[in-house]
C-alpha cells in the first residue's frame, strides 16, 4: 500500500492529485506543517523524511521525498501512460520540471505566503511583487512552447504537464493576472480542470 | 556529436564533469552570459534555449536544457551499468538528492557566493550573505546525515546522484566555504571534485 504524508493544503497535493490521475489506491496521513507543534518536525517523521519537509511517500517500506522524485518515481513504477515513451521526452519532462524548481518555486512561495499564508500583520506585499516580476520571463517561455505544442509532452497531456502545472496552480489561487500569457492560461485552467486534481483537492 | 553549450565558468561545468564521468566525445561551445551582448541573450541562442541560460546541449538534433535534466539524460543513454540508476527505487532516490539540492540548497549557496565573493566589493551585502548561510544549513546538515548512513548519497557507490549533487555542491569548495560542520559533507565533496573527470572540467575554469 502507498502512504502519502502531508495536508492537502501543501506541496503533497502534487502527489494527491497525481494518485488519482493514476488511479492508484494510497492511504492518506495528513501530516501538519503548521502551528506550535508541526507534525512534519517531529522524530516520528524526521524518521521518514529528515528534511522534516512534505510530501513523503512510504511504499511497500521504500520511503522517498521531495515532491517531483516522488511523482516521477510513481508514474514510472506504475507504467503511467503519462510517463514520457521516448529518452527524448523523458529528458524534456525533466527539463519542464528542474525548470520549475529553478525558476518557478521561489517567487511563487513568495506570492503565495506574501498574500495568502502568512497572518496579515506578517506579509509584505514588495516580496510578492518582486516573485511576480521573476516569474515574467520564465512565464513567457511558457507561452511560446505552448504555442509551438497543445501540451508540454507533446499532443497529449502528460508528466511534463502534471509538473508545470502542479507548481503553477497556485497563480490559480493567487488570482494572477495571466492576459499576458493567454496560451499559458487556458492550459492552466485547462489541466487545474482535470477530475484528478479536483477530486484531489478535496481530499 | 553532442554539443555543451556554456562556459565552464557557468553552470555548464556541471554537465562538463558528467559528460567527462561518461567518457563521451563532445564539442564544447563556451556561450558566455552576464556581460555585455552576452550570447546567450543572441536569438540564435534563444533558438536552442527561450530561458536564454546555460547549459544547453544539442545532441544530434535533441535540445535540452535545465543542468540537471542534461545530467540526467546523458546519464540514462550513456550510463546504464555505471552512472544510472540500478531499479527504479534507486532512480527514485537519486531524483530525491537531485531536486533537494536543486531547492534547498542552490538558491542560498548562490546568494552565499554572490555576496562573498563573485560581486565586486561594492555590491555584496553581508546580511543576505549571512542570512543564506543560515538558512543552508540544515539541508547541509541532511547531506552529512546521509552520507552518515551511506559512504555515498544514494549507496554504496559513487553514482548520478554524488554526480549531480557535488557539482552543483562544488561552489562551496570553489569558494572555500568553512564546511567543518559537515566532516562527511566536506570528504565527500573533496573526493568527488578530485575525481579524474572534475579534475578535466575543472581545468578549463580555474
Amino acid at each position: 500500500m502507498l502512504k502519502i504524508y502531508g495536508v492537502t493544503q501543501s506541496r503533497t497535493y502534487r502527489i494527491l492529485w497525481l494518485a488519482h490521475e493514476m488511479g492508484i489506491a494510497h492511504e492518506h496521513i495528513p501530516v501538519t506543517t503548521r502551528g506550535d507543534a508541526p507534525e512534519c518536525k517531529a522524530d516520528w517523521f524526521r524518521a521518514i523524511n529528515p528534511n522534516a519537509r512534505v510530501p513523503a511517500i512510504d511504499h511497500d517500506g521504500f520511503r522517498l521525498w521531495e515532491s517531483f522524485a516522488i511523482a516521477i518515481y510513481l508514474a514510472k513504477k506504475f507504467g503511467s501512460d503519462l510517463y514520457p515513451r521516448t529518452v527524448e521526452g523523458e529528458a524534456r519532462m525533466l527539463q519542464w520540471a528542474f525548470f520549475m524548481a529553478n525558476d518557478f518555486e521561489m517567487p511563487v512561495a513568495d506570492m503565495l505566503r506574501n498574500r495568502l499564508l502568512l497572518p496579515e500583520a506578517d506579509r509584505d506585499e514588495a516580496l510578492a511583487v518582486e516573485g511576480w516580476r521573476r516569474l515574467q520571463g520564465p512565464l513567457a517561455v511558457l507561452e511560446a512552447e505552448l504555442g509551438r505544442q497543445p501540451f508540454l509532452a507533446g499532443a497529449t497531456w502528460g508528466l511534463a504537464d502534471f509538473a508545470v502545472a502542479s507548481v503553477c496552480m497556485s497563480l490559480l489561487l493567487l488570482k494572477a493576472d495571466l492576459a499576458a500569457f493567454p496560451k499559458f492560461a487556458a492550459w492552466l485552467k485547462a489541466s487545474a480542470a482535470r477530475p484528478a486534481a479536483r477530486a484531489a483537492a478535496r481530499a | 556529436m553532442l554539443k555543451i553549450y556554456g562556459q565552464a565558468r557557468s553552470r555548464a561545468f556541471r554537465v562538463l564533469w558528467t559528460a567527462n564521468e561518461l567518457g563521451l566525445q563532445y564539442e564544447h561551445i563556451p556561450v558566455t552570459i552576464n556581460v555585455e551582448g552576452a550570447q546567450a541573450k543572441e536569438p540564435w541562442f534563444a533558438a536552442i534555449n527561450p530561458n536564454a541560460r546555460v547549459p544547453a546541449i544539442d545532441d544530434d538534433g535533441t535540445i535540452v536544457w535545465e543542468s540537471a535534466a542534461i545530467n540526467l539524460y546523458l546519464a540514462r543513454k550513456h550510463g546504464q551499468g555505471t552512472l544510472w540508476p540500478a531499479t527504479i527505487a534507486e532512480e527514485g532516490n537519486m531524483l530525491q538528492w537531485a531536486f533537494f539540492v536543486t531547492n534547498d540548497v542552490e538558491p542560498n549557496m548562490i546568494l552565499v557566493m554572490q555576496h562573498r565573493v563573485a560581486f565586486p566589493p561594492e555590491k555584496r551585502n553581508p546580511t543576505v550573505a549571512d542570512e543564506a548561510e543560515k538558512k543552508m544549513l540544515p539541508a547541509l546538515k541532511v547531506i552529512d546525515a546521509q552520507l552518515g548512513r551511506t559512504p555515498c548519497l544514494a549507496g554504496s557507490q559513487w553514482g548520478l546522484a554524488d554526480c549531480v549533487a557535488a557539482s552543483i555542491l562544488y561552489t562551496l569548495f570553489a569558494i572555500k566555504h568553512d564546511l567543518s560542520a559537515y566532516p562527511r559533507l566536506a570528504a565527500w565533496l573533496q573526493a568527488s571534485v578530485h575525481r579524474p573527470a572534475a579534475l578535466a572540467a575543472r581545468k578549463l575554469r580555474e
